[in-house]
């Protein structure tokens, strides 16, 4: 009797500890270094992204200058959106997150 | 004086042509080369001996093992390990390549956007292949995942896309501009000592400050070298997670 509840000791005692590194891990996400030179280019690449994907599409369909500003607010939109993803710990993984997936 | 940026211009060495396209070997090939060389060498002579005991080269190049592999099982998770060759391959060939540019009169190649986004298109296609290759269709949910409002749609699936292709640029900017910016800075600084000591007068004595300054910026520049080969690698590992698991 006495084995069988050391090991369910045991058990617990490794699910502690494994909950326990998951804190870890997103801590470390969250790492200031680590962060600072993720996010710098994050907002950048947004805006070069959507400008670049506005003017070639304006040249594609003649729409000169509506869909560069179109995507370009977009572009920045995205950039944010990535940023907020990684400051809240997120990486920089794709999606929409509920609070509850996590 | 020479000008900061004239250290970043590619210089050929041996002029080649390939049906009209010029594939001349550059200063930046001759350094690729090396750097491919110089990890090679790294990790033959260190892993030589298999001493139970590691020596100091031993148990560096068993440190940069571990280190990359911990990272990939970390950050790709499940299923990962078999890319593991590939991230390493990457993250030495990116070490070695910025440690090598802090060598006086070499050639930092990764302060080349051309490199670095090369090196970020071949990451970005292969991930999204191999995304596509596990999950066939599904892997298009990952723009817009389940349990989002529809309206939403015609404003979420842009941005998704978008921070989707941001990828590729943010991840060689990143690198490029790090390196560009770091050797500039040092450069300009160990340019002003000259300037200053050779102005004569009280500005003779002044130099000592831009001195200080540029022995602190090859210190953070060593800091800035590893750092952003591990920044590069462990972003392909988030990338490779993603493309596994799709969230």
């Amino acid at each position: 009797m006495r084995t069988l509840d050391k090991e369910k000791n045991l058990s617990k005692r490794i699910d502690v500890a494994l909950a326990k590194k998951d804190i870890k891990k997103t801590f470390k996400n969250t790492d200031s270094l680590n962060i600072y030179y993720r996010v710098g280019t994050e907002l950048l690449a947004g805006l070069i992204i959507g400008a670049g994907i506005g003017w070639t599409l304006d040249q594609w369909v003649n729409t000169t200058p509506l869909l560069l500003i179109i995507f370009f607010i977009l572009g920045g939109i995205a950039g944010i959106y990535n940023l907020w993803r990684v400051l809240t710990g997120k990486g920089l993984k794709m999606g929409f997150f509920n609070e509850k997936d996590k | 004086m020479n000008s900061p940026v004239e250290q970043f211009t590619i210089k050929t060495i041996y002029e080649l042509n390939f049906i009209g396209i010029d594939v001349s070997f550059t200063n930046a090939s001759l350094f690729m080369i090396l750097s491919i060389l110089g990890s090679v060498c790294f990790l033959y002579l260190g892993s030589k001996k298999q001493a139970l005991v590691p020596g100091r080269l031993q148990s560096l190049v068993e440190m940069s093992y571990e280190f990359v592999a911990s990272m990939v099982k970390e950050n790709a998770g499940k299923g990962s390990q078999a890319y593991f060759p590939f991230i390493f391959t990457l993250f030495m060939f990116i070490l070695f390549g910025n440690l090598l540019g802090m060598i006086p009169y070499s050639y930092t190649f990764t302060s080349q956007i051309a490199v670095t986004f090369t090196l970020a298109a071949i990451i970005f296609v292969g991930v999204t292949i191999i995304a596509i290759l596990k999950h066939g269709f599904k892997f298009f949910t990952y723009f817009f995942p389940s349990g989002v409002p529809i309206g939403l749609a015609p404003l979420l699936i842009p941005i998704e896309i978008i921070s989707y292709f941001i990828r590729p640029i943010s991840l060689s900017v990143r690198l490029f501009a790090n390196m560009l910016a770091g050797h500039t800075m040092m450069k300009v600084f160990a340019g002003l000592v000259i300037m200053m000591g050779s102005a004569g007068g009280i500005l003779k004595a002044g130099a000592v400050l831009p001195l200080i300054a540029v022995i602190g910026l090859t210190g953070l520049e060593f800091l800035v070298a590893a750092l952003q080969a591990y920044v590069f690698s462990i972003l392909t590992c988030m990338y490779l997670h993603d493309a596994i698991h799709l969230h």
